[in-house]
C-alpha cells in the first residue's frame, strides 16, 4: 500500500517551494504556515494558514486517486479566496514526482469572526 | 437465504490478476495494471458425422478458439503497449522533441506478419508490486499458447473532463498450436486445502 502520508507530504513541498503562496501566508516558528494535520491547534486559528488534510480512502486497488482538502484560512474572505486562488494557480494540473494533482476549489466559509476558509478538493493521482 | 447446494465454495474472489506476454512461452513481460478483470470465452463449430452401423450421429468439433478479452491496460508504458501489439508496433528510442520512445507501424508495406504470443494471467496471493512474488505465490494461472491480436486494438485517450485514465485495448484470439502438439490453453488452480 502506497504510504498514507505520501501525498501530503506532496503537497506540502510543492505549496512550501513557491513563493506565491509563502509571501500570503504567516509562519509559525519560522517556517511557512502549511500544516498536514486534521487538527488545527487554537494558537494557530488565528494566522493565515494552510491546512491540509486526506479526505478520501486508500485501499488495495492499484489505482489511488486520493482526494485532500487544502483549507486556505485566513481573516477576511477575499484574503481567503485570494489564498486559495494562488494555491490553485500553483498545484492544479501540476505534475513532478510521478504525481499529478487536480484542484476544485469550494466557495469560502464563515466559520468564525474573522475565521474565512476557502476549500479546495485536490485529488493526487498516482503512478507508484 | 437458504444454501441449495451441498458443494463446498470454491469462489475466487474480486482480486484482479497480472497479465503478461511472452512470444517464446518462457520470458513474459507483465503489462501491468488492468482497469477491471476480463473475459476467457471458448468458441467451436460443431459437426456431426455418420457413424455407419453406430446407432446415433457423433457429434464433434473443429476449429477450437479462445477469445481473451482482458479490460483496458492503464500502463502508458511503451515498452508494454509494444507487447500489446506483437507483430503490429515497433518501439525505438526518440530524441525529438526529447528523450523518449517512439512506437511506431512494425511493418514495412501495407501487410505485415502478426507475431504469436503466450498470453499468461496470474493471480497471486500476495502484493506482487514490489515483483518479489514467485509461482509459488501463484493461487490460479490461466496461460493461453499460439495468439494473436486478430481484431485490433485502441488506444483511449482521456479528456480532462473524465475521471478515467488513458488505456490501451487489445484481445487476443488462440488456436491449437500444431507445432507444439496443440498446445491450447492451460488453466491451473491451487489445490485448497
Amino acid at each position: 500500500m502506497a504510504s498514507l502520508r505520501d501525498n501530503g507530504t506532496q503537497l506540502y513541498l510543492w505549496l512550501t517551494a513557491d513563493s506565491d503562496i509563502t509571501d500570503l501566508i504567516d509562519e509559525i516558528e519560522g517556517s511557512p504556515a502549511i500544516l498536514v494535520s486534521n487538527m488545527l491547534h487554537e494558537e494557530y486559528q488565528s494566522l493565515t494558514l494552510i491546512q491540509i488534510y486526506r479526505l478520501s480512502t486508500i485501499g488495495a486497488q492499484d489505482i489511488n486517486p486520493v482526494t485532500y482538502t487544502v483549507n486556505c484560512r485566513s481573516s477576511t474572505d477575499l484574503k481567503a479566496d485570494e489564498l486559495a486562488q494562488a494555491v490553485y494557480d500553483s498545484i492544479n494540473r501540476k505534475l513532478s514526482d510521478d504525481k499529478m494533482a487536480k484542484c476544485n476549489v469550494y466557495k469560502c466559509i464563515y466559520e468564525d469572526d474573522n475565521h474565512y476558509n476557502t476549500p479546495i478538493d485536490v485529488v493526487m493521482y498516482n503512478n507508484l | 437465504m437458504p444454501r441449495q447446494t451441498a458443494a463446498p465454495k470454491t469462489l475466487v474472489f474480486p482480486d484482479g490478476f497480472a497479465m503478461s506476454i511472452s512470444t517464446d512461452g518462457t520470458t513474459y513481460t507483465d503489462v501491468g495494471v488492468l482497469q477491471g478483470g476480463g473475459s476467457i470465452t471458448f468458441n467451436w463449430t460443431d459437426f456431426r458425422i455418420d457413424a455407419g452401423n453406430y446407432r446415433q450421429l457423433v457429434d464433434k468439433y473443429i476449429d477450437p478458439q479462445i477469445a481473451l478479452a482482458p479490460s483496458p491496460v492503464l500502463d502508458f508504458d511503451p515498452a508494454k503497449i509494444v507487447v500489446l501489439f506483437p507483430g503490429f508496433m515497433s518501439s525505438a528510442a526518440a530524441t525529438t522533441p526529447v528523450t523518449g520512445t517512439d512506437l511506431s507501424y512494425a511493418g514495412t508495406d501495407r501487410y505485415g506478419t502478426l507475431t504469436r504470443v503466450y498470453v499468461k494471467l496470474s493471480h497471486y496471493t500476495v502484493d506482487n508490486s514490489d515483483g518479489l512474488a514467485t509461482d509459488a505465490d501463484i493461487d490460479w494461472e490461466f496461460v493461453l499458447s499460439n495468439a494473436k491480436v486478430d481484431a485490433g486494438g485502441s488506444i483511449t485517450i482521456t479528456g480532462a473532463e473524465s475521471s478515467d485514465l488513458s488505456s490501451v485495448s487489445v484481445s487476443f484470439t488462440g488456436e491449437p498450436d500444431p507445432s507444439d502438439v496443440s498446445k491450447f490453453f492451460n488453466f491451473y488452480q491451487l489445490t485448497a486445502v
